[in-house]
């Protein structure tokens, strides 16, 4: 359970840092402007980085102790795809929402 | 804003870059719910200045015209391009061998032994036999005023003649019919025209005093007696420009042709407005047919026109296109008091008008509320439309690289793909034409290159120089001329006064035009400014994001 609760948790908090870089892209001028297509581009590398690095921080930072009890660490890493595979598809729904809440800023060019 | 129907009248080479000025200021949106008759008026078909300034003024209907709109537009407000104007153009017909000087046109040489010694005998007494009478009209009055205004009167009475009678009607004749037309129905209400023109040249010098007098004729003539001009209702006004600018002095060999027997010298130029400005204090017909003159000089050294280079004297023709100067503008300015204010018309004699400049230190120094006051806070408002203009210049020219390029999608192009790349897709069906119009407009406003190798400086920029490195309204970094300069210009701090600087965003994003796309992004055109068409409001849309960004009230 807890694996899952982390995982939103984390899917927030990429979210959020996509945001911020997202923000902090400043608009451009000229024919090509750039700057749409890196927001899009961060917010796509924090969708494929929440997972990983959800996944690499439970597994070697936040994961019981085998020695403990083995059975729980099997649950849990088994849980571990899982809630990743749930935290990607809550960051892309959040980011969709946030795109379509904010359509006309800057978050408006992930979708 | 005066309810009565504006006129507005460029003559000579003068006048028409004065009248380029007045567009200008059109542009900026200095004349808000104003639907603007304008004449051009010349000897000169093909004036160099003349083509341009009525080339400007097509683009500028242009670009007010929309498929669902009329010709030329309609008027907004509070906005770019408010006003709609309505060109209309004379010129004096000289081509030809019978009308090409004064003794063909004059027919000295017809009619019986005795009429014809009495024609000459009295063209004589005013008129240089072997000079005045023999010089090719064409290209102008060459400071002969005692001679243009005869014969520009003459002109615009033989055009109503040939319009009543219905014969040897030409093009330019149906053009000032229709101009006067307008005068004569607006004329009856209320209207105010006002007169753009040298006084120290040809053209322009020889017309102003004779033009309301021409034109009442114009009208009783095209009437058969029966309408008039009442000069208490259509009240006239007239700037009083001296001399401001010199060229190359003409050699005997240029003058040893009898087509060029007389050419405008401009060493007299000084001379000529001293006696220009004697005739207007004190000729009764002046007096009483103006309102207001606004008496405009320049009182330093006058900049030197033309090319060294070229072997003669331009007097007239294509290659006329002198470069703008800041008394224009003033020009333009006096036009838009008078076609403003709301006092002052109560008058007997004409009321002659002044005002000075402050000149520290070898330079003069100019600000917002010295070329339209302070009533009814026109400074503020004229600092907000051309500081907003401005930057709109240097964003599409510079930042959208429309002065560096002809990539149909950069300059005003670049706002639309940026709009609709933030979900904002109302403006899409602009066509690349439409957006290519307006850059071509603010490239002539600001400033060009050639394709990003030389700096051209359009008419902002010419104005400027003709003061520099005197202040004029704005921070001197925002007239540079270098290319990489241009290309990274912070369009946020134009202005003088910090407080008209356009904000930063903070820790999130600290740059000025990042800011400046959030407010784009964040306002919209409003009903007030009485926007219809998809590029009015575009427009609209635009004067909106920079009028806040500049911390201008709406």
């Amino acid at each position: 359970m807890n694996s899952y609760i982390t995982s939103i948790i984390a899917a927030g908090l990429f979210i959020l840092i996509a945001a911020v870089i997202s923000n902090a892209i400043k608009f451009e001028g000229g024919a090509n402007p750039k700057d749409p297509g890196k927001r899009k581009m961060w917010f796509w590398i924090f969708a494929i980085l929440n997972p990983v690095l959800f996944y690499v921080l439970s597994a070697f930072v936040l994961a019981p102790n085998p020695e403990n009890n083995q059975m729980e660490y099997d649950e849990y890493m088994a849980s571990l795809p899982i809630a990743a595979g749930i935290g990607f598809v809550i960051y892309v729904i959040l980011g969709f929402v946030l795109s379509k809440v904010f359509k006309n800023g800057k978050l408006g060019n992930w979708f | 804003m005066s309810q009565e129907k504006l006129f507005v009248i460029g003559i000579g080479g003068t006048g028409m870059r004065c009248l380029e000025a007045f567009t200008h200021l059109c542009a900026i949106g200095m004349f808000d719910n104003q639907e603007i008759e304008v004449l051009t008026l010349d000897t000169d078909q093909l004036n160099g200045n003349k083509t341009k300034t009525e080339n400007l003024i097509e683009l500028y209907s242009r670009i007010k015209t929309s498929d669902s709109s009329p010709k030329g537009g309609t008027p907004n407000a509070n906005t770019f391009f408010s006003a709609k104007l309505n060109l209309h153009r004379f010129w004096t017909e000289y081509s030809g061998s019978a009308r090409a000087n004064y003794r063909s046109l004059s027919k000295l040489s017809e009619g019986d032994p005795e009429k014809q010694k009495a024609n000459k005998l009295i063209s004589n007494l005013f008129l240089d036999e072997s000079s005045v009478q023999e010089f090719n009209l064409a290209h102008g009055y060459r400071a002969q005023t005692h001679l243009g205004s005869h014969l520009m009167y003459h002109a615009i009475v033989e055009s109503a003649r040939n319009l009543a009678a219905g014969s040897n009607v030409a093009a330019q004749d149906k053009e000032l019919e229709i101009f006067m037309n307008k005068l004569n129905e607006a004329g009856k209400l209320g209207a105010r025209v006002f007169v753009f023109g040298s006084i120290f040249g040809g053209t322009g010098a020889s017309s102003i005093p004779v033009i309301p007098k021409a034109f009442q004729d114009f009208i009783k003539i095209r009437s058969g007696g029966k309408s008039t001009l009442d000069f208490s209702k259509t009240k006239f006004g007239s700037t009083l420009l001296t001399e401001y600018f010199t060229f190359k002095k003409p050699d005997a060999k240029q003058m040893s042709t009898k087509d060029d027997s007389v050419i405008a010298d401009s060493s007299f130029f000084p001379l000529n407005s001293q006696a220009a400005l004697q005739f207007y204090q004190n000729d009764p017909t002046v007096q009483r047919t103006y309102k207001t003159m606004y008496h405009i000089g320049w009182p330093v050294e006058s900049k030197k026109m033309g090319e060294e280079k070229e072997s003669n004297t331009i007097t007239g023709g294509e290659k006329q296109k002198n470069p703008c100067h800041i008394t224009e503008m003033l020009c333009a300015c006096a036009a838009y008091d008078f076609l403003t204010k709301t006092t002052g018309f109560d008058v007997e004699k004409a009321d002659y008008l002044y005002k000075a400049i402050e000149f520290k230190d070898n330079v003069f120094n100019f600000s917002f509320n010295d070329f339209v006051g302070t009533e009814n806070k026109a400074g503020e408002v004229f600092a907000n439309r051309l500081g907003a203009f401005f930057s709109l210049a240097h964003i599409v020219l510079s930042i959208n690289g429309a002065a560096f390029n002809s990539d149909p999608k950069s300059g005003m192009r670049a706002f639309i793909t940026r709009l609709a790349g933030q979900k904002i897709p109302q403006y899409n069906t602009l066509s690349d034409a439409d957006c290519g119009e307006i850059n071509e407009y603010l490239r002539q406003f600001a400033y060009t290159t050639d394709g990003g190798q030389q700096f051209f400086s359009g008419w902002l920029y010419q104005v400027r120089s003709t003061i520099a490195p005197g202040s004029f309204m704005f921070d001197s970094n925002a007239f540079t001329t270098n290319l990489r300069e241009l290309q990274k210009i912070d369009v946020g701090e134009l202005f003088l006064d910090k407080k008209n600087h356009w904000p930063g965003g903070g820790l999130m994003s600290s740059n000025r035009f990042d800011k400046f796309v959030d407010t784009l992004l964040n306002v919209k055109h409003e009903e007030s400014q009485k926007v219809n068409t998809t590029k009015e409001q575009f427009m609209a849309h635009i004067y909106n994001a920079i009028t806040k960004s500049q911390n201008f009230l709406n």
